[in-house]
């Protein structure tokens, strides 16, 4: 038996094994997708298997890896497709269904392995100057980051400069109006003002309670009560600043200052 | 099943054993040994190529950092690094000889730096209206877990679910952001179908440095850049187009037995083709029936066979699901397939002048229709066009007498042929480039059409290309003793090659007012998805009752339907928002079509429509001569009907009260 047809001989079962056991792990332990990560690898190998196995020297590893990542692809459009008639798409389903088909195409695998005829290897091609690689890898890769990093920060310069200050009503269940103030893209930093509704507000909750479950019970003010400002949470001080300055605020809902309480004068 | 046998390295650098099924694949390249002294072998030359590439991607990066400071610099590096990018891979690969692995690298590594650019572009969210078409698709799948629901911006998409199948997926298995799944599945498939383009012209030509060529000049294509790297259907349908082209021509070139699993593979690909997108699936299939035509006509019954394998079962399937599960895709493309037939025959301009519009008052208007592009971007991509089209006629011309000169008793037998099965169907396949010509020529604007199929018929373009000039220039044994000749080759073949890619920038996408990125602009695409938008779309999603029907300009639309889930109707947008108050006739319309909520865009008041239109059908599309007034859109926010629920600076969304 030749050197490579031991490799192999070793680790075809071995990976077998190791995507077996990590695919049922991870079916109980409903983690992360490994199931789909294994599938990548075991496709690769299965791709990959016949064509270093007749032609140990040089196997066409990049080819090989585009044809099992769109084999890949296509596994994954196919089973969504086919167990989407009998459940519906979830992560649990993803588990089931990657993994099945991980193990089936790893029995493919081994099935093919068995027969494949031995063939003698071929001698190694001459060294490909590691360091340059290294370098002719790693280096772009660097520079690509360092690209993609900036441009994030560029993109977010421009983003911070148009800073979106929101002003928006939401209904509550207690019969108040929560009236957002959010600013984009900081979403997460918002100001959040509990205000009482005016009629013309007042009609438009009503209108979405109707037609959001979750706000079925929203509006029970009765018109001309006036608008009572508390800040709750102040999350961020130049969302409040901005806030004021929001061309065409809800009417007749004003904004106050934090700890202020104000009637509208409008009604 | 048997792989095939590994790509066919030049005579001089091959391995001694050689596989005994293996003819004598193309002669016109593999008789003639790559290994000229005036090219080096030298391999680490071109593991500059990954560096080089990588500092032409931040050249392009820093210019669009510099475009959102609105610096005038932005454009010149812009179109630095832009060139850099093809140029340099075409010189070195041209002027050095490397291995077939340093090729394949090169190959991914412009794949690799191709998405990254479009990723610098926008790398906060998504950007191009037809993205957010298919992240609505994405986002029903997430939240019900089931397929088909319908898609109010594109309904087609909703039936064509692989891609969104795929990221579904990685979303759902990885726990990872939709943002983040959306732009690796991408990615994935752009770099991967690059490399197949790699693999089927090494399938055919057996030489690994006219293959990365052709792989280059297949990423000449104006829509390779941006469209073929968003997140659209398109992406999964040219991947597994090419794979199953990729299958089959293996399929014709291995033993019976393994012919058939390679048949069947191609079917499978062609199936998930299917799956995925329309237009992608018929071209497939075209093709692989094209090949087994051109089998059945060599008189290769082994490769009829294998077509016939491959084509049959996913013919099948796309006729099924055309019938039972898409039928709407035919009303979809046959107003395409109309328009595009009679503006060829009738030379119809699909500029129509404006229809008058009853009850509305009319915007300022245009006498004439606006240009769709500036004169300069016109004249580069002809520029480009002709070039490309004359080296393509030129190898065509090639080819024909070069067929003629070998067409001998010994080498015109089924078996003797000097060109691989499937050179004929490729050549047929090459002569759409012309239809394309004819169409961007013919139709105003038709630009677009042509330019989105020049992502399948660049392939066989290329192939023809790489088999005749590139010959020429890559293994010309007069040019042995001539290195200087050598390097003008290459300086020459990268300088055409430069010509052809800015013909393609100036006339792919994104168009010109878009090319760069930078402040919000009115009616223009990836400039259109502002904060403003995103951040009204992302309060709806939050907030808001899914499949609400809305009306809004096209833009804000298609980022409000697939963000947050709401269905947009578009029929009386236009007349919705033009007229100049809110009259019973605005109010029947809003009716009419249960409008919930008026998304209001105050750009439009602000800024012509650099696309030409703001609304969907707008009937005074490029007649535009003044925004629309302020007092159209401040009819909604006063009016009585509705409520404002949602105001930023920009975006205002009114609630209308139940009927």
């Amino acid at each position: 038996m030749t050197a490579v047809r031991r490799r192999w001989a070793v680790g075809i079962p071995s990976l077998t094994l190791l995507v077996t056991g990590l695919s049922l792990a991870h079916v109980l332990a409903m983690v992360t997708g490994l199931g789909l990560l294994l599938l990548v690898p075991t496709c690769i190998a299965l791709a990959a298997m016949p064509t270093s196995y007749r032609c140990v020297s040089r196997p066409p590893s990049l080819l090989v890896a585009a044809l099992a990542l769109s084999a890949c692809c296509g596994v994954l459009v196919l089973s969504g497709l086919l167990t989407n008639l009998v459940a519906p798409l979830s992560h649990t389903s993803w588990v089931v269904s990657t993994s099945a088909s991980s193990l089936i195409l790893q029995a493919f695998a081994l099935q093919r392995w068995r027969a494949t005829p031995p063939v003698a290897p071929q001698p190694k091609p001459a060294s490909r100057a590691p360091l340059p690689l290294a370098i002719a890898v790693l280096l772009p890769l660097l520079i690509l980051a360092l690209v993609l990093t900036k441009s994030v920060s560029s993109a977010h310069s421009l983003e911070n400069k148009e800073a979106v200050i929101s002003v928006s009503v939401v209904p509550t269940r207690s019969g108040a109006a929560l009236i957002q103030v959010s600013c984009f893209p900081c979403a997460t930093r918002s100001v959040a003002v509990v205000v009482s509704t005016s009629h013309r507000n007042q009609r438009a909750i009503a209108h979405l309670s109707t037609n959001v479950t979750t706000w079925a019970r929203a509006v029970a003010v009765p018109k001309g009560s006036g608008v009572t400002v508390t800040i709750r949470r102040l999350h961020s001080l130049h969302a409040l600043a901005a806030a004021r300055l929001s061309p065409t605020p809800l009417r007749p809902g004003t904004l106050a200052s934090d700890g202020q309480r104000l009637t509208n004068a409008t009604n | 099943m048997t792989m095939p046998d590994p790509p066919t390295l030049p005579s001089c650098e091959r391995p001694e054993v050689r596989s005994p099924t293996r003819t004598r694949h193309f002669r016109l390249i593999a008789t003639t040994p790559d290994c000229s002294r005036a090219s080096p072998r030298t391999t680490p030359a071109l593991l500059l190529l990954p560096i080089l590439q990588a500092l032409a991607v931040a050249t392009v990066a820093y210019a669009f950092a510099l475009s959102r400071s609105l610096s005038p610099q932005a454009h010149i590096l812009y179109w630095c690094g832009e060139l850099c990018l093809v140029v340099v891979p075409v010189f070195l690969i041209l002027r050095y000889r490397p291995e077939q692995w340093a090729l394949g690298a090169a190959v991914a590594s412009t794949g690799v730096c191709s998405f990254t650019i479009m990723l610098t572009y926008q790398p906060l969210y998504l950007a191009f209206g037809d993205e957010f078409q298919h992240s609505e698709t994405l986002r029903s799948i997430l939240l019900t877990g089931h397929l088909f629901a319908p898609n109010s911006s594109l309904p087609v998409s909703s039936v064509y679910p692989g891609l969104e199948i795929a990221t579904a997926a990685l979303v759902q298995l990885t726990h990872i952001s939709t943002y983040a799944a959306e732009m690796a599945i991408a990615g994935a498939a752009h770099v991967t179908t690059l490399l197949l383009v790699f693999a089927i012209l090494l399938t055919l030509t057996r030489n690994a440095r006219a293959s990365a060529i052709g792989a280059i000049l297949y990423t000449l294509n104006p829509q390779y850049q941006f469209i073929d790297s968003y997140f659209t259907y398109t992406a999964f349908g040219l991947l597994f187009t090419f794979s199953a082209i990729l299958c089959l021509l293996v399929a014709l070139q291995s033993s019976d037995q393994a012919s058939r699993v390679w048949s069947l593979a191609a079917a499978a690909f062609t199936s998930a083709c299917v799956v995925s997108h329309h237009v992608s699936s018929y071209i497939c299939i075209a093709f692989l029936a094209l090949i087994g035509g051109c089998e059945f006509a060599a008189g290769r019954q082994k490769g009829v066979r294998a077509s016939a394998w491959a084509v049959l079962p996913a013919s099948l399937v796309a006729v099924l699901w055309t019938a039972f599960v898409a039928p709407d895709v035919v009303g979809y493309l046959a107003p395409v397939g109309r328009d595009l037939i009679s503006g060829l025959l009738h030379h119809v301009s699909t500029t129509r002048p404006p229809r008058s519009m009853q009850g509305s008052k009319l915007p300022r208007l245009r006498t004439t229709a606006s240009p769709s592009s500036p004169r300069a971007d016109r004249y580069l991509e002809y520029a480009g066009t002709g070039v490309l089209l004359i080296m393509y006629s030129f190898s065509l011309l090639t080819r024909a007498r070069s067929r003629h000169r070998r067409r001998t008793p010994a080498t015109s037998a089924s078996n003797g042929s000097p060109y691989p099965p499937g050179d004929s169907a490729l050549v047929i396949a090459s002569l759409l480039f012309y239809f394309l010509v004819a169409v961007r020529v013919a139709l105003p604007d038709g630009s677009q059409l042509s330019s989105r199929l020049y992502a399948y018929a660049l392939l066989p373009v290329a192939y023809v290309l790489v088999t005749t000039p590139a010959h020429l220039l890559v293994s010309r044994p007069w040019t042995d003793s001539k290195p200087r000749l050598a390097s003008l080759r290459a300086v020459g073949a990268a300088a055409l090659a430069g010509i052809v890619w800015a013909g393609a920038v100036a006339g792919g996408w994104p168009p010109s007012y878009a090319r760069l990125p930078g402040p919000a602009l009115a009616a223009a695409w990836e400039r259109s998805a502002d904060p403003a938008v995103m951040a009204a779309s992302q309060w709806a999603a939050s907030h808001l009752k899914p499949h609400l029907y809305f009306v809004s300009d096209q833009m804000t639309a298609g980022i409000f339907a697939g963000l947050a889930d709401e269905t947009a109707v578009s029929a009386p947008t236009a007349r919705i928002f033009l007229a100049a108050t809110m009259s019973p006739q605005v109010v029947m319309l809003l009716r009419r079509y249960d409008i919930s909520l008026i998304v209001v865009n105050r750009i439009i008041a602000e800024q012509l429509p650099a696309d030409g239109n703001y609304f969907t059908d707008d009937p005074f599309s490029r007649y535009y001569a003044s925004p629309i007034p302020m007092s159209d859109l401040a009819k909604f926010l006063t009016w009585n009907g509705g409520s404002i629920v949602y105001n930023n600076s920009q975006v205002a969304i009114i609630a209308l009260s139940p009927q």
